[in-house]
This record gives structure tokens, C-alpha cells and sequence, in this order.
């Protein structure tokens, strides 16, 4: 039985085909046994003896470093499959009703079935290669999903967005594939082999950690998952909050042992998560779109992941992955039940006082703010914890005074998006929830098991140490090797908590007070402008073909020209590097033939030749021009 | 090595290569001939060209190496071509055998370009492919496939004079035309030969289309008839690329550098480029020259641990043929006018049907380079080679390069996948025939890289 699991991204697939021929008639009502059989599968494998399971074909790809087919799955990948199992049927459950009305929700379950086979690729990949069929798999899901309302234009333009920026990831990752030394590319091996790299360790880490940011949203690749709450919600919640996003920090987990070789880079991947979890979490407090607010959130608490692999706790940045995952699915679903039962309206301005028409929504949405500002006994506080005693305990002072701050901005973007959705006086937007709020039972029901998750998962790791266990096998790690997390909060995380209550309550809830709901800074600074800038470069380069022969002549003329001088340049630079053959020597005048030359150019050439003729240059004094010195050899 | 023993020269064989060439050549022969009897049919001369092209693949399988790779890509590209004649835009219905000959001289050219060790062999291939291609390019309907052939026409007559300037420049140098002699003129570095080298070789980049010689190949992918344009792309990047990699790797040290800057500059600017473009076909015209860029890279890296660099060239070709050739089988029948992107949106003025749509979404994909698709494994094969010639900055660049296009090949998915889910087509059979065989071929070449990777090998 445990044999299948690594095939187990195989198991959505039969319902793709049913989807796509329009099976069964009512839109999803069978997807979601696939990601179901999926939880089912990690689970039996977690609840059994834990043997890590591969499955290797050599010589698949001969051109390649590492010409093998492989898969593996060991605890960290049981746990990652359990996790997008879990999510993925909640989420799959809940978009039967959220997609109710959607003529083309078929295909939209068929794009979700693809994403989920895609992100178990990606999980049991135990190479280099199969990560990266995986790792574009998942892009192009997400690309799909976004888009999936693409007639409307914006969430076309999204999807590109995510589509671009992931592909810089991809291309990290295909020079990380290239790189390896002959013979190596298994995952669970890098630390030994990447090491012997040409590039050496750091190429290949730098390369990994730039797929990551590209995947998770990180540093300047951030710009994409705002951009991706064009997507319908419930593809938010899986794909932009839950897994996919979560894969570039699965990633680092896995290769951890490899980063702690490389200081240099582990720095990057501090400063790089620190700096999207406090901007990711200011950028948050001007959205007025909430879905967007909540998706700078997701940026945000993704940076407080990387911090902990960057200061070696990969197993804090795992735990925070699984509790994260469960409460932020959970608050992007109720934001989805908020914008289905409003007409798809997304303006925090139109919203407010909501608490009275959708209680189920409001109960979800308030566990899962108060997992996000770590509220002791839920477990999100379990995790950021462990997370703040990593940093405390490995990282530079200023990395948990940063964390610290960071905890107050969360605290405020979770306070203004609560206040502002559900207290205050209702929007123009809110009288419609009231007429929809009878019949949302289809929407409540999913969230109850993330729900659950979202409070009991910390108790079950401190009463189990189940995952710390796992994931030390996994990825050994001297310096996390006693991690383990208790029931009690520790004084660094009541500390937090108390700074992320006071942005809560007070600073949140002031913003949700103001007029337009927030800070008044245009919001998008950057991104959309920038990309649109960007278009400039194109449409340039392409205007140099402008049809006309003339032209067309005239440029291959020069082009030929260059191609000619290059090969004229080149022996110079390329000679001395042919095996076999000495560099180009130094002139040596042996014969009477080869110094008549030099005689007949006469005294006054003489000087400029001497320096480099291993005879010609004098011990001492200048060069005496008048009297050249005779040539070994010559014939006086 | 087999040969053919010549009966009227005792004790002398012809290569298997050189009897497969003399099969087109009465093919095509052949159809010419025939071409007032048989000029309102397009079944028949398909059906001629099919035929000697299954005998050059037949042929071919006897062949070892590189030799069976190029004819067995030659005739299968034959295959696909005389299969899309029944559904070619053509100015003049009844100029259909003149397309059928003119599709076989093609092939000849690349046959003779992948076989040729003599420069004068390559000169005549390069001819034997760009004439051919302007003319099947003119063949099409309306003035914009004239306009195209002609600049085509042109642009091969400047850089054909380059190849031949360059060619006596080395004759001049070394005495001789053979390509192996070529790693002499490296060796002696007289400026006229290294000059007459690099100027040869620039000739053959125009087949392969690479900046700064791309501009007639992009027009006349633009503007041809989709039905032929797939054809003249692959044969001429197969042909080119082969022999190019032949060149440099006789030429030694003289021509790496410059492939090398070809390539990576032939990649970004035709990835940036791409992105303005609204038009399908001008899109994969654009994408013709990125791909050639990646050839250029895989002929300037020569060999690693892994292979050599014609094989990696030759697999490149292979998996972005097939592509390709998919791509514009799918787009037959479409006319040579203007193709906009806004076309295919549903109820757009382009319906593909459901098989293909789906080839179209599958050829997008290879070109993109997704995984499992061949254009992903091609890509690993040369950026594999890249870095193990030229390190982090060149693989840097071309890897990047190589990932960008998915924004815009993939633009058309979302319209595509309404497409398919429609019944309405306007496809005759040989078209969707050829679809057929293509997506055959890709799914194998993505299941099974290796097998392309060795039948490209020795």
C-alpha cells in the first residue's frame, strides 16, 4: 500500500478525465475523492513504520547530470502530501458550491484536478528534474486558475504576471538542474554532492533559493500573488495561501542541509524573508480590495518562514508551512463566502458589519485572524513560537527585533481587514449578504475541518512530536536537533502576542474606522507601472523590422561585418587555451632570416620590441638605441 | 557502411544517403513531368512525394549515425509536408505538383546539408533549400506572400554571396574545400581563411535564421502559407544546424565565440521582441528565430561529458520540429493573411475544432519548453552543453531566455481550451493526418527523450 504513495500525484488524474468529458453532471461532485485518497494515503503511510519510499529509473534522460527518473517520499513529503490532500478537499468541497453557477465549472475542476496531480509531483519529486516538471506543472496551473475568467482581461493580465515571474524560478532551477556534477541531483543527496559542483555549493544554493522566491512570492519576485486574487477564491485559498505558494519554502526545507553550507546565502534568505514580512505586511494595510489584503498577508507570514530556514530552524518554518496552511485556507474561504454572497464585490469600502448576516464566515475569519497574530493556545502561536526561538536562539539580535515589529504589523493588517469586514457601519455591499445569508450551508460546512486543524494541530505536535521527529530524519540538522514545542508560550511569544493583540484591537481597528478604510497610500506601486513601462522594450525591438528591404540589407550587411571581425579577434583570445599546444612564444631570433627584418626597421623601431623579447631588455638603464645589441645567433 | 553497388562502375558503391537523394531527385523529377496531367489533382502528386519520401526513411534506416537521422527527419518532414498540400493556400490551385517538386528539392537541400563534408556540397544544400523556400513561400495567395518571397529571394542572394566569398577565401587559404581541412585554417590563423570561415558560416546562419540574418526567414514565416512554412522552417534548421555544428567543430576556436554571441543576443532579442507581437504567425516566426539562437548556443558549445555537439543539435532539431511542424499543421488552411491572437477568442473568426486545438495547445506547450514536452528536454540537452563550454553567465542567459516565452506562447491557452471543447472545424483530411502523426510523435519524444537522444547519437 505505502508502495503507491509516491504515484500518488496519479490519483487526481481519472477525475481530469471525467471532468473533461463532463462527468459527473453535476460540476465536482466527484473531484474531490482524489485529494481525499491522497490524505488518505499520507496518513496510512504516517500511521505506519515510516519507511522512506523511492522509486528509481536510470537512464531516462542521458544527457543529463542525473539521468534518473525518481520519486521519494519520506516524512517531510508524507507531511506535504497530507497537508495539500487536506486543504485540496476542503477547498474542492467548497467550490462545488462556490462554482454553482459557473457554465463552465467542469473545466474548472479538471484545471483543479491538474494543479493537485502537478503539486504532488512536486512534492514526491526526488530529483532535480522531476521538481522541475512539478515545479512549471504547478505555474501553469496557477496561470490557468488565475486566468480562469479570462474574457474579463484583468485576470488574463495576472495570470501572465504569475506566469513571468514563476518562470524566472523555472530558469534558476534548470541552471541548478545543468550545474550538478555528473551523476548527482537527488534531492536528499545535495548537501554531499552539490559541493563538487563547477559552480561549486553557493551556485547552486543561490539558484534554489531564487526558484523559491520566485514560487513563495518572495523579495522582488513578490509582485505576482496580489496580482493572482483575480482567480476565482477558492483557487486563492488553495493554490495562493496554501500549497503552491508554500512549495518554494518546502523546497528550502528540503535542501536545508545544503543551504547550512552556505552562510552567505542563508543570509539572503534572511534578509529577503524578513524584508516581505514587514513589507509584504505594510503593503497589506492600504489594499482595498481585501482579498488582496489578505493576500500581502500571505506574502508576509511566507517571509516569517524563510527567516526561520535562513537562521537554520527548518523545522519551525515547516511547522509554521502546516499551521499556516490550515488557518489561511480557512480565512480565504470565508473571504470567499463574504464576496459570493455580495456579488462578487471585493472593496473593504462597501463592506462592514457583516458579523450579523454571516456568523458562520465571521466565527471562521476570527479563529483564523487570531491564529494569524499567534494567540496563545490556537496554533499559529505554536509555530511562530518556534519560529521567534529559532531567531532568538540562531539568528542575529536585530533579526527578532524585526520579527517583533513584524508582529505588530500583523497584528494590524489581521485587525483592519476583521474590523473592517465585519464591525462598523454596513456598506452598500453588506445588504446583499444579508439577503444571501440563509443558505450558505455549503460554504460553512468545508471550513469546519480547517477549522479544527487551525486549533488542535499545535497540541497534537506538542503532544506528539511527530513532525519535529519526521522532519529531523528528513533533513538532519545539528542545530535544531532538541526542537520541540510546548503548550505553554514562552515570554518572546506572549511578547509577541501581546505587540500583535495591541495592533490588533487598537491600530487595526483604527484604520477600520477611517473613511476609506485604510492607510491612504495609492496602493500598486509598483507593479503595475513597472510592467507597463516594460512594454516600451518590445515593442522597440521589434520595430526594427519594419518591412522595408533596405533596411533588412543594410543591418545583415553590419551584422555580417561584426561576425567577420569577431573571428578576427578570436585566435588571439582563444589560442592559448587549445589543449595541446603551448601559448603563442615570445619571437625568438634563431636565424639570420628572422632578424633581417629587425635590422632593416633600424634603430629607431628598436626600443619597442625590446621589453617583450626575453633577450632584448636591458638589466639596467634605459635602452640605448644607438647601439643595437647583436642577436644570439646572428651573424655579426 | 552499406551502399547500393553501381552496375555500370564495378567495384563502386553508392552510399545509402547519396541513393536516397537520387530517389527524391526522380520523385521530383517525376512530378514535374507529370505536373500537366496531374494538375487538378492533389492526391496525386502527394501521393508520389509520400512515397519517395518513405523511401528515403527506409533507406535511411539502413544508414548509421547522423546520416540516419537526417534522412529519416528529412522524409518524415516530407511526409508532413505532401500531407498538408491538400489543404495548401495556394495563388493557383493547379500549381500543386510545382509545390509537391519544390516541397522534394527541399528536402534534397537539407538531405545534402546534413551529408555534406565538402563546402561545395553545403553551398549547393544551402542554394537547393533558400530557392526553394522563397518560391514555395511565393506560391502562396494574396500579394503579402509575393512581397515576403521576394525579400526571402533578396536576402539569400546577399548572404548566399557571403557563403561563397567566403568559401574561396578558404580555398584560397588551405587548398581545398573539404570541411575537416577547416581545422587547418584554425590551426594556421591567416586572416583571410579565419575571414572566409567566418563568412561561410554566416551563410549557413541564414538558414538557421539567427540575428543578424534573420530578417527574410521572419518575414517569409509570417506571410507564407501555413501549410508550407512549417516545412521550410524545419528542413532549413535541420540542414543548417547539422552542417553549422560540422563547421565549427572542423573550424575550431575561430567560430565558437561568434556562435556563442549569435546565440545568446539572437535569444533575447527575439524573447523580447516576442512580446509585442499580437500576430500568432508572426509569433512563431519569432519563435523560429529564439529556437535558431539556442541552435547557435548548441553549435557553439561543442562537446561535453555527455555528447557531442552535433548530436545535441540534432535532438534540439528534432524536438523543435516536431513542435513546429505541429504548430503550422494545425494553423493549415488558415490563409497567409494576418492572424491576430483576437482571432481565436470564441466566436472568433478562427475555429479550430477540438483535435486542433488541442494541437495547437500541446505544440505551444513543446515550444515553451514545459515539461514533459520534447522542447522542455531539448532545452535541458543544450543548456546542459552551454554549461559545460561556457559556465553560470551564458546558461544564465539562455535559461532565462528559454523561460520567458511561456508568457507568451501561452497566451492563446485559455482560448484554445474553449476551442477544444467545441465541434465546429474546417480541416481537410491530410491535414488533420498530419496532426495525427505529429502529436504521435511529440507524446513519444516527451515520454521517451532518450530515444531521440540515441537515434541522434551513433
Amino acid at each position: 500500500m505505502t508502495t503507491l504513495l509516491p504515484w500518488c500525484f496519479l490519483f487526481p488524474l481519472p477525475f481530469l478525465v471525467l471532468n473533461v468529458f463532463g462527468f459527473p453532471k453535476k460540476p465536482g461532485a466527484a473531484s474531490f475523492v482524489g485529494p481525499l485518497a491522497i490524505l488518505a494515503a499520507a496518513l496510512v503511510w504516517l500511521l505506519g513504520d515510516r519507511q522512506t519510499v523511492s522509486v528509481v529509473h536510470e537512464g531516462w534522460i542521458p544527457f543529463l547530470p542525473d539521468s534518473a527518473f525518481r520519486l521519494s517520499v519520506d516524512g517531510l513529503a508524507a507531511v506535504m502530501l497530507a497537508v495539500v490532500g487536506g486543504v485540496a478537499s476542503c477547498v474542492f468541497v467548497y467550490a462545488i458550491a462556490y462554482m454553482k453557477e459557473d457554465e463552465r465549472a467542469h473545466r474548472f475542476f479538471a484545471f483543479l484536478d491538474f494543479f493537485v496531480a502537478a503539486m504532488c509531483l512536486l512534492v514526491v519529486a526526488g530529483n532535480l528534474t522531476v521538481l522541475l516538471a512539478g515545479w512549471t506543472a504547478v505555474g501553469i496551473a496557477s496561470f490557468l486558475l488565475i486566468s480562469f475568467w479570462w474574457q474579463r482581461g484583468e485576470p488574463l493580465q495576472a495570470g501572465f504576471l504569475a506566469l513571468g515571474a514563476n518562470a524566472i524560478g523555472d530558469a534558476a532551477l534548470l541552471v541548478a538542474a545543468v550545474a550538478m556534477p555528473v551523476g548527482a541531483g537527488a534531492l536528499d543527496s545535495l548537501a554531499t554532492t552539490a559541493p563538487h559542483a563547477t559552480g561549486g555549493a553557493t551556485l547552486i544554493a543561490l539558484c534554489l533559493v531564487i526558484a523559491a522566491c520566485a514560487k513563495s512570492a518572495q523579495g522582488p519576485l513578490w509582485f505576482w500573488l496580489p496580482a493572482a486574487m483575480a482567480g476565482p477564491t477558492p483557487v486563492s485559498a488553495l493554490i495562493h495561501a496554501a500549497t503552491m505558494v508554500a512549495a518554494g519554502v518546502y523546497l528550502l526545507v528540503r535542501v536545508s542541509p545544503l543551504l547550512a553550507l552556505t552562510p552567505e546565502i542563508m543570509t539572503v534568505v534572511v534578509v529577503t524573508g524578513l524584508s516581505t514580512a514587514l513589507l509584504g505586511g505594510l503593503a497589506s494595510l492600504w489594499q482595498t480590495n481585501f482579498k488582496r489584503g489578505i493576500a500581502y498577508s500571505t506574502a508576509s507570514q511566507l517571509g516569517w518562514m524563510f527567516v526561520a530556514v535562513g537562521v537554520g530552524a527548518p523545522f519551525a518554518a515547516f511547522f509554521h508551512l502546516v499551521t499556516h496552511a490550515a488557518f489561511k485556507a480557512m480565512l480565504f474561504l470565508s473571504a470567499g463566502t463574504i464576496i459570493h454572497a455580495a456579488h462578487h464585490e471585493e472593496d473593504i469600502r462597501k463592506m462592514g458589519g457583516l458579523r450579523k448576516h454571516l456568523k458562520g464566515a465571521h466565527a471562521f475569519f476570527l479563529i483564523g485572524s487570531l491564529c494569524l497574530i499567534g494567540t496563545p493556545f490556537l496554533s499559529g502561536s505554536f509555530s511562530k513560537d518556534a519560529i521567534l526561538e529559532a531567531a532568538q536562539h540562531h539568528g542575529a539580535p536585530w533579526v527578532s527585533w524585526a520579527l517583533m515589529v513584524g508582529a505588530l504589523v500583523t497584528g494590524a493588517y489581521a485587525g483592519r481587514l476583521y474590523f473592517g469586514l465585519f464591525h462598523g457601519v454596513e456598506g452598500s455591499a453588506s445588504k446583499h449578504a444579508h439577503e444571501h445569508a440563509g443558505h450558505l450551508g455549503g460554504f460553512d460546512l468545508p471550513l469546519i475541518p480547517l477549522a479544527v486543524g487551525a486549533v488542535v494541530l499545535g497540541y497534537f505536535e506538542a503532544g506528539t512530536h511527530l513532525l519535529s521527529t519526521l522532519v529531523g530524519k528528513s533533513v538532519l540538522h545539528a542545530a535544531e536537533a532538541g526542537a520541540e514545542v510546548h503548550i505553554m508560550p514562552t515570554a518572546l511569544g506572549l511578547g509577541a502576542f501581546a505587540l500583535g493583540a495591541a495592533g490588533f484591537v487598537v491600530v487595526g481597528r483604527w484604520l477600520a474606522q477611517r473613511p476609506e478604510k485604510g492607510l491612504p497610500v495609492p496602493g500598486g506601486l509598483l507593479a503595475g507601472t513597472l510592467v507597463s513601462e516594460l512594454k516600451v522594450l518590445p515593442q522597440g525591438v521589434a520595430a526594427i523590422h519594419s518591412g522595408r528591404v533596405g533596411r533588412y540589407l543594410l543591418i545583415t550587411m553590419l551584422g555580417v561585418a561584426v561576425v567577420g571581425g569577431l573571428t578576427l579577434r578570436t585566435p588571439s583570445a582563444a589560442l592559448p587555451q587549445r589543449a595541446g599546444e603551448a601559448p603563442p612564444r615570445p619571437k625568438k631570433e634563431r636565424g639570420a632570416k628572422d632578424i633581417a627584418p629587425r635590422i632593416r626597421e633600424g634603430v629607431k623601431k628598436q626600443p619597442r620590441i625590446r621589453p617583450t623579447s626575453p633577450f632584448g631588455a636591458p638589466v639596467d638603464g634605459p635602452p640605448r638605441p644607438q647601439k643595437p645589441r647583436p642577436e644570439p645567433g646572428a651573424q655579426p | 557502411m552499406n551502399g547500393v553497388p553501381l552496375p555500370w562502375l564495378p567495384g563502386t558503391m553508392m552510399s545509402l544517403t547519396h541513393a536516397a537523394e537520387v530517389v527524391l531527385v526522380v520523385g521530383c523529377l517525376l512530378v514535374l513531368g507529370l505536373a500537366p496531367r496531374i494538375d487538378r489533382s492533389r492526391v496525386i502528386p502527394a501521393g508520389i512525394g509520400i512515397g519517395v519520401a518513405v523511401a528515403a526513411i527506409l533507406l535511411g534506416m539502413q544508414e548509421a549515425g547522423l546520416a540516419r537521422l537526417g534522412l529519416v527527419a528529412t522524409g518524415g518532414v516530407l511526409v508532413i509536408g505532401m500531407l498538408l498540400l491538400s489543404s495548401a493556400e495556394l495563388f493557383e490551385r493547379r500549381q500543386t505538383p510545382e509545390a509537391a517538386a519544390l516541397l522534394l528539392v527541399g528536402g534534397i537541400g537539407a538531405v545534402v546539408l546534413v551529408d555534406g563534408k565538402n563546402l561545395l556540397e553545403l553551398a549547393l544544400g544551402v542554394e537547393m533549400l533558400s530557392l526553394s523556400g522563397a518560391a514555395l513561400v511565393s506560391l502562396g495567395q494574396g500579394q503579402r506572400p509575393l512581397e515576403a518571397g521576394f525579400k526571402y529571394f533578396v536576402l539569400t542572394a546577399v548572404t548566399f554571396a557571403t557563403l561563397l566569398f567566403g568559401m574561396s577565401l578558404c580555398f584560397l587559404a588551405t587548398g581545398s574545400l573539404d570541411v575537416p581541412a577547416l581545422g587547418a585554417v584554425a590551426a594556421g590563423m591567416r586572416p583571410f581563411a579565419v575571414v572566409g570561415v567566418g563568412l561561410f558560416a554566416v551563410g549557413l546562419c541564414f538558414k538557421l535564421a539567427v540575428v543578424p540574418v534573420h530578417f527574410g526567414a521572419l518575414d517569409a514565416y509570417t506571410a507564407g502559407p501555413s501549410s508550407f512554412v512549417g516545412f521550410i522552417m524545419v528542413v532549413s534548421k535541420l540542414g543548417a544546424a547539422i552542417a553549422l555544428a560540422r563547421v565549427v567543430s572542423g573550424a575550431g576556436e575561430v567560430l565558437t565565440v561568434p556562435m556563442l554571441g549569435i546565440g545568446l543576443v539572437t535569444i533575447s532579442f527575439a524573447v523580447v521582441a516576442s512580446f509585442a507581437q499580437t500576430d500568432l504567425r508572426r509569433l512563431l516566426a519569432y519563435s523560429a528565430v529564439a529556437h535558431a539562437g539556442f541552435l547557435a548556443l548548441g553549435v557553439a558549445s561543442g562537446s561535453s561529458a555527455l555528447g557531442g555537439s552535433t548530436q545535441t543539435v540534432a535532438f534540439y532539431v528534432v524536438g523543435y520540429g516536431a513542435a513546429a511542424l505541429l504548430a503550422f499543421a494545425c494553423l493549415a488552411g488558415t490563409g497567409t493573411g494576418a492572424l491576430p491572437l483576437s482571432a481565436f477568442k470564441p466566436g472568433g473568426s478562427v475555429q479550430l475544432g477540438p483535435a486542433r486545438a488541442i494541437g495547437l495547445i500541446v505544440a505551444l506547450l513543446s515550444l515553451a519548453g514545459v515539461p514533459p514536452f520534447p522542447g522542455f528536454w531539448t532545452k535541458l540537452a543544450i543548456l546542459q552543453a552551454a554549461w559545460s563550454s561556457w559556465g553560470a553567465a551564458a546558461t544564465s542567459i539562455a535559461a532565462v531566455g528559454g523561460v520567458l516565452g511561456i508568457v507568451y506562447y501561452l497566451r492563446l491557452l485559455p482560448d484554445l481550451f474553449a476551442q477544444a471543447s467545441e465541434t465546429r472545424s474546417q480541416s481537410t483530411f491530410g491535414a488533420l493526418t498530419a496532426t495525427g502523426l505529429l502529436l504521435f510523435a511529440v507524446i513519444v519524444l516527451s515520454c521517451a527523450p532518450g530515444l531521440a537522444w540515441a537515434l541522434a547519437g551513433r
